[in-house]
This record gives structure tokens, sequence and C-alpha cells, in this order.
């Protein structure tokens, strides 16, 4: 959990973006943009002002070194930041100051220089009412600026800034030793306004602007960084112009410098500002479509304008988890707060913290790993979700209703009625063969055809390929059951082991990528793949006429398995199929299935199949047979590239089978195989209901969704009839009744037909809550389970 | 209301009323009034109940 929680330090959720970064006040340009696109020009001002203090000076002067860094150079032309700015002071319509009335400090603050450093400087003191002094040798402020604008434009900017606020100037004032100002006691002040009461001043800075003097303070380095000494009592602080700083730098560490002089004050300790890390925003660069620059019909942006010049600002943010994994973006939480409720979730149920606020998405996670492989840092929410299942079932703490069905499902794939683990009929037993055939579960589940015409292929190239049929455990791992996980496996290497160690042929990839993760030591190879190895010709009779084209739709577990995807693309190519690429190729998540969550939580697993039908508007081929079904059963056509080389369903009009025609489909190709393949007759169980049950479509849909089967059904029907246990609707002449299938409870409502043992089912719903009933019920005893 | 719901217990042949039940989910119980047997005490959920307010309340627990 640790080396999880670690990872995502890293993430860079909060870094500012390029722009921001290179603006020497660290403006919020993010908000500031925002608050423009709102056409709220003064909250705009208001931020601009919060940054860099006199706006009506800066917007002029900076010689916008956002611009510069722009991720809009690469496509057209920058955001015009700076004119924008100059346009939000000239629109905004109140810009002075709000007034604060705080107390009076009694600290006294000294600035020796008006230039535009000194004057940030000098504000933000006094804005904090503290006493002021701004020493300037000459007779007018302003400094440097003089050369650069019209006085009356800065002297008016400084006039709106300082409404509010009370300084003292001494202008013709130069200082020459720095010791005059300073509270020690050992120097003998000559400064005639260092009286009793007033000894010197507690902070002093020095802005002496470009070659001025600096006082014997010492730089912190070479590089023009401001520097800080204490003299007795008081600190003196160096920063602007005189220390090389452009006129811009100068200013934003005046106002920098601020705060390091009111931690002094404060705490007696100099911290001085350090120099953040650069940031590593790293925006989707994919959304960057050329937009020309907006040309304003004056020298400045109108209102209009300037709002659509702020749309075309992409707002850079580190935020490839929010376009790319579905969790964060259906669940809006970010990746850090996931990790501290996941972290909490997995605490053990008896310990103090209680909650699992992480618990729903958790089980929602569809296990595609994308988020990982698109994140700049390759965080790994989904091996950290997956770690939380484990530990959660652990605790105890995972409604078992949410995966009950599938882990039935597993356990009937992998019991007798469809299980085959058989050498081929040509081979020799003691040999052992080179290559085994697995087909997954879910294949032959939704046709018999899809695993027969394969393998009889299969076994017309290479006439001793083994077949091993049954579940490759990947729904107890999503599960998060450790012990039945590892047992599955052993239980799995232990069949490769009896036919010899031969390679696996996967026609599923979620089961190769569970395969190669969990046993390594076998050798697997996408059934795909080895079709064009081994020279798949399409027979003449499986040839099919395409009147549309089809998007190749690349299941989440091939991401980043060329190969497969390669043999696929070829396939299809041979069989003649028009395909089409995907807009970002295989770089998209599940279709919904993964993970096993659409019980747990089903408006998410619909949001991703939905998600996926809209890549395209293109009909799907898939290879995988979840995909198949999510998107058939939304009405989205999709074939199985084995519908397209064998002619199984070329025209994807299959009706979807039900959970129990799956099952059903099941036995059928087990008898099948051993029939058609071994030459035996089976002698096996069927599985058929014990009733014959009459249910209108809609019934039936509804059955499906809730996941229940039609044996749970005739359960139910069976304990109701034989204990009598049922309410009797003499409106409808209806029964309803109930029972505890596992962990949910099923309700039936249903009548008898006509014929013996058969019966019409009107409704089925289900619930998670158990129904307590009293062991002593109007003073009798009663039967508490059902 | 109460003539459109008139359900008839099967084992003890009588009209069922709207009593109390226990329920548990996640470790917590709660007690509800449902259609119930006077007699033996079986209960019928209705659909609108189990859809409604129960989902609602098995959610609401799932989240904690």
């Amino acid at each position: 959990m640790q080396e999880y929680y670690q990872q995502f330090d890293a993430c860079r959720e909060r870094d500012i973006p390029t722009c921001a970064d290179a603006c020497p006040f660290k403006m919020d340009i993010l908000t500031i943009q925002e608050r423009i696109a709102g056409g709220r020009f003064n909250a705009a001002y208001k931020s601009m002002r919060d940054c860099v203090v006199f706006p009506g000076i800066v917007s002029k002067l900076c010689p916008a070194y956002c611009q510069k860094v722009c991720v809009r150079n690469a496509a057209d032309a920058p955001v015009q930041l700076k004119l924008m700015e100059q346009s939000v002071v000239a629109s905004a319509t109140r810009k002075t100051p709000n007034k604060y009335n705080l107390p009076a400090k009694k600290q006294r603050i000294a600035v020796i220089g008006a230039g535009l450093s000194g004057m940030g400087f000098a504000f933000r003191m006094a804005s904090k009412k503290y006493k002021v002094t701004v020493f300037e040798k000459n007779s007018k402020i302003g400094g440097h600026l003089a050369k650069l604008m019209e006085e009356s434009d800065y002297m008016a900017e400084f006039d709106l800034q300082f409404k509010n606020e009370k300084y003292e100037l001494l202008t013709d004032t130069e200082i020459t030793d720095i010791h005059q100002l300073c509270k020690d006691s050992s120097v003998v002040s000559t400064d005639p306004r260092t009286s009793d009461e007033q000894t010197g001043y507690d902070v002093i800075y020095v802005a002496t602007g470009k070659g001025g003097c600096d006082f014997g303070v010492p730089l912190l380095d070479t590089d023009g960084n401001g520097g800080y000494t204490l003299i007795g009592d008081t600190a003196v602080l160096i920063g602007g112009e005189a220390c090389g700083r452009d006129l811009m730098h100068a200013l934003a560490e005046g106002i920098n410098l601020s705060t390091t002089a009111e931690g002094f004050l404060k705490t007696r300790k100099i911290e001085f500002p350090t120099q953040a890390a650069p940031t590593r925003c790293a925006p989707d660069l994919t959304a960057l479509k050329a937009l020309p620059a907006i040309t304003p019909a004056g020298p400045l942006l109108t209102v209009d304008e300037c709002i659509a010049e702020a749309g075309r600002c992409l707002r850079c943010q580190c935020d490839a988890c929010v376009t790319h994994c579905d969790l964060v973006n259906f669940y809006n939480k970010m990746p850090v707060k996931m990790r501290d409720e996941i972290f909490l979730s997995c605490k053990p149920a008896g310990s103090l913290v209680h909650k699992s606020p992480a618990r729903k998405y958790i089980a929602a996670c569809t296990m595609c790993g994308l988020m990982e492989e698109t994140c700049p840092e390759h965080i790994d929410l989904c091996g950290m979700v997956k770690y939380a299942r484990h530990k959660m079932h652990e605790a105890d703490k995972v409604p078992a209703a949410y995966r009950q069905y599938f882990m039935g499902d597993m356990a009937f794939a992998n019991g007798e009625l469809s299980a085959v683990k058989r050498m081929a009929p040509a081979a020799d037993e003691r040999a052992g063969a080179d290559y085994a055939f697995f087909p997954g579960c879910n294949l032959g589940a939704l046709d018999p055809e899809y695993v027969l015409k394969p393998y009889q292929w299969l076994l017309s190239k290479r006439p001793d390929t083994a077949l091993l049929l049954r579940c490759c455990g990947i729904p107890v791992d999503w599960n998060g059951d450790s012990s039945l996980h590892s047992k599955e496996i052993a239980g799995l290497r232990q069949d490769w082991v009896d036919l010899g160690q031969p390679t696996l042929i996967m026609a599923c990839m979620s089961c190769q990528k569970h395969v190669r993760e969990h046993l390594p030591e076998i050798p697997t190879v996408s059934l795909y793949e080895l079709l064009e190895q081994w020279g798949f010709t399409q027979e003449a009779s499986c040839e099919m006429e395409f009147s549309e084209t089809f998007a190749v739709f690349d299941p989440c577990a091939a991401r980043n398995y060329d190969a497969a995807q390669k043999a696929v693309r070829n396939l299809l190519s041979l069989a003649g199929a028009p395909i089409a690429e995907l807009p970002a190729g295989s770089y998209h998540g599940c279709c919904g299935f993964g993970g096993m969550g659409s019980i747990a939580a089903p408006d998410f697993s619909e949001y991703v199949a939905r998600q996926r039908i809209e890549l395209s508007d293109d009909p799907y081929i898939v290879y995988c047979s979840n995909c198949r079904d999510i998107f058939q059963d939304r009405g989205k056509k999709a074939l199985h590239i084995l519908d397209v080389l064998f002619a199984i369903d070329p025209e994807g009009l299959r009706p979807q089978p039900d959970l129990t025609q799956r099952r059903r489909n099941r036995v059928i190709l087990k008898n099948r195989l051993l029939q058609e393949i071994w030459k035996e007759e089976p002698e096996m169980k069927s599985y058929e209901s014990q009733f014959t049950l009459i249910m209108a479509d809609e019934t039936r849909e509804k059955v499906n969704r809730q996941h229940i089967l039609e044996e749970d059904i005739c359960a139910v029907i069976a304990n109701a009839q034989a204990t009598g246990r049922r309410a009797f609707d003499p409106a409808s002449d209806h029964y309803k009744a109930y029972l505890e299938i596992g962990h949910i409870t099923c309700w039936v409502e249903y009548a008898p037909a006509a014929s013996e043992d058969s019966f019409e089912i009107f409704n089925v719903y289900t619930h998670r809550m158990k129904i307590e009933l009293e062991a002593v019920w109007n003073g009798r005893k009663t039967e508490t389970h059902l | 209301m109460a003539e459109k719901q008139k359900l008839i217990c099967d084992k003890c042949h009588v009209e069922m009323e709207e009593l109390d039940a226990q329920f548990s989910y996640l470790g917590k119980s709660f007690r509800h009034k449902v259609t119930r047997c006077p007699q033996c005490g079986q209960v019928c959920l209705s659909e609108e109940l189990v859809t409604g307010r129960m989902s609602q309340v098995e959610s609401m627990m799932e989240d904690k």
C-alpha cells in the first residue's frame, strides 16, 4: 500500500501552467482567464492587482514572458495576455482598492529607493498597517520608470493604489550609512529623526535601483538573487534592480520580500523566498486546434474581443487522468483525493476508522490500466484499486452481492458441465502437446461456433493441438479474493502441466493478460497471431461482401500488444474488410465489462460503455467477446473478428443470448466438442430448468439485467410451492414469493400455467438487504431461514 | 388504499397487514412497516418498496 500511496506524491495536479510559471509574479492566469471569459472584468482586475500591485504600470511595461512560453506558439500565435491585461485595466470600472480597517502596527519599515520595486514593497507593508518610510535621493519617485512611461501615468497609478494606505515619503534624502537607520544600541545614531521612542527601523528594504548602493549587504549568489543581513536588531533586505533584475522581476521581488519582512517581524527569523521547482504541468495538447489570434479594431481589445481571446486559452493543467481515466472523470475526484479515500477504505473493519468512502468506485473500476499509461508520472491508480479490492475483501468490507453472479458463473465455467481439458484425438497422450487452444469462458457461451470452428482449423494445421476450456480465474482477482485466486491460478497451472506444458493459444486478450501476469512461466500466444502465422485463408463459403467500413476496436487488454493488433488488422485485410482506426488508436479504456463493476455501479458501467460507443459512428470489429456483448447489448453493431473469418454471425444479427442461454451454450459446446472432435457419446447431465418458464420479452430482459438465472427463479417457485410461503393477490390471481439466493433476495411474481410444471412469470426483482424473520412470531416458533 | 393491497397469505389464508419487520444489511439492522401475515409472519415486499426506498438505503449504506 505504501508503495502505491507514495506514487501520488508526484501528481502534478496542482502544478501551475507554464505561462504562470514564467511570470515573475506567478500570476494566477487560470483564474484571470476564467474571469475574463465570464465577462467579469472587475474581478479579473482585482486578481491582477493581488498579484502585481500596480496593474496600470505592469500591463504596459511587462515584456510578456508568458507569451513566449504559451503552448499556442506551436499551433498559431500565443494568447495575447499583455493586450488582454491592458484591456482589462481600461475596461474595469471598479478600480479603487478596498479599505480594510486593520489595527495599526508599531513596527517601522524603511524603504531606500522609491523605484517600482521599493514602491511595491512599501505598498504591501503599508497595506498591513506597518509604519512605512520611503527614502528617495531624487526629488521625484518612480526611479527608472521616468524613462519608460509618462510621469502622469505612473503617478496616477501610485495615487490610485495608495489611496487607502499611508506612508511617509522623504524625497531628496540620500542614505549614505545604513547604520543610521538600524536599531542597534552599539551604534550611536546621528540621525536627528531617531529620537528616544523612535530608535531606528525594524526592517530596511534596499531598492536603490540599477547600479545603486548595496550598503555592503551580501547577495545570496551571483545570479542576481537578492540578499539579506542582520545589523543589530534590524533585518536589511536587498532586491530589485540593485541586484541586477529587470524591472518586472524587481517589482515581483519587492512584493515577495514583503512576506519575508513580515515573517521576520513575527518570528525574528529570515526566510528568504526559495526558487520553486519549475512546473511540470503537462497539458493535453491533442486539444490544441489552430485558432487565429483576435486582432483588435482599436489599440486595445473591446470587452467582446477580450472574451473571445480568453476563449483561445487552453487553461493548461495536467489533466491526463481527467481526459483518459473513466473513474476520475465519472466520479469527479482527482487521483490524490481518491488515494486518501482508498487508503481509508482499506482499514480493517474493526478499526476506529470504519468508513469506506471509496467503496463504490473501488468496486466500479474497470481495471483497464489506461490511467497509469497516460499519466505523465505513471501513477498506478488501477493497481491501487486492485490492491484495495483484495484488502477490502480480506476486511470483509465488500458487499458480496456485488460479484456473486460472476463468481457463480466462473464456478459453472470450470465445472463438469462446461470445462474441457483434453489432448487432441490424434495426439500421443504421453508426449504432451506443443500447443493448447484456450478459448476462455465467454466465447463459447456466446455461441459454441466461436470455439468449434477455430479449434477445427487449428487441428487441421497442428493435429496435436490440445484444448483447455475453462475460466482463467480473472473474476476472482477482480473480486479481490486472494485465497480463491491463488487456488484458481494453481488449478490452471496444474491443467497446463497435465497437458504437457504447451503454449496456450489465447482467444481472449483479458485471459492472456491475466495468465501472463500471474503465470509468467506459461508461454502464450494470441489466436490471431497464430491464425496469421499458420497461414489462415478464408474458405470460399465464408467470404462476405462488406457494405460499410468497420472501426477496429482493440480491447483494453491488447493495448500494448502490438503483435496481436497487427495480426488482427492483417487478417481483416485478407478477408477484404474495409477497416478504419479509432481516433486514438488503442488508447481508450475498457468497454465497461472489466473489473466486473456492472452490478456494484451500473451507472458507471453504462457511462463507460457509452463513451466507447461514441468513439466512432462506424460499426466495430472487436476481438474480445465481452466487448462484443457490451456493444451489441446497447444496439451498437459490433462483430467479433471470428464472425468475419469463419462467417459465424457475419451480419451481427444473432440475438444476444440471455444468462441462462449462455450456460446452456456452454453445455452444448462441451457436448459438441466431445461428439464432433473426440467422437464420443457423452453421458452428461443436461442444464435444463426444473420448470418451464413463460416470460414476456420485457420481463426476460429485466431478469437478465438483474443477473438472475432461470434456475434461480425455479428455486424460488419450487420453495414457494413446497412450503406454501407465498402471498396471493386476488386482484390479479398472481402469487408473490421470495427466496434468498446467496447474498441477494429474489422476488418472483408468478402464476401456474396451463400445462404441468410450467409457470408464467410476471415480475422479478431483487434486493441485497436481508429480511430477518423472528424466531417466535405470534407465540409460535417460525422458520427464520428461507 | 388498503382495499387495493389485500394480499392473502397462501399458508394461513388470512389477509396480510401492515406490520413491522426487521431488515439487516452490512452489519446494521432497521425496522420498517411492510405487508405481513399476522399469523405466520411471512412478509411480502412490493416492487415499489424494493426498487425505491430499499435500494436507496442499500446504496447509502454502501457509500458509507
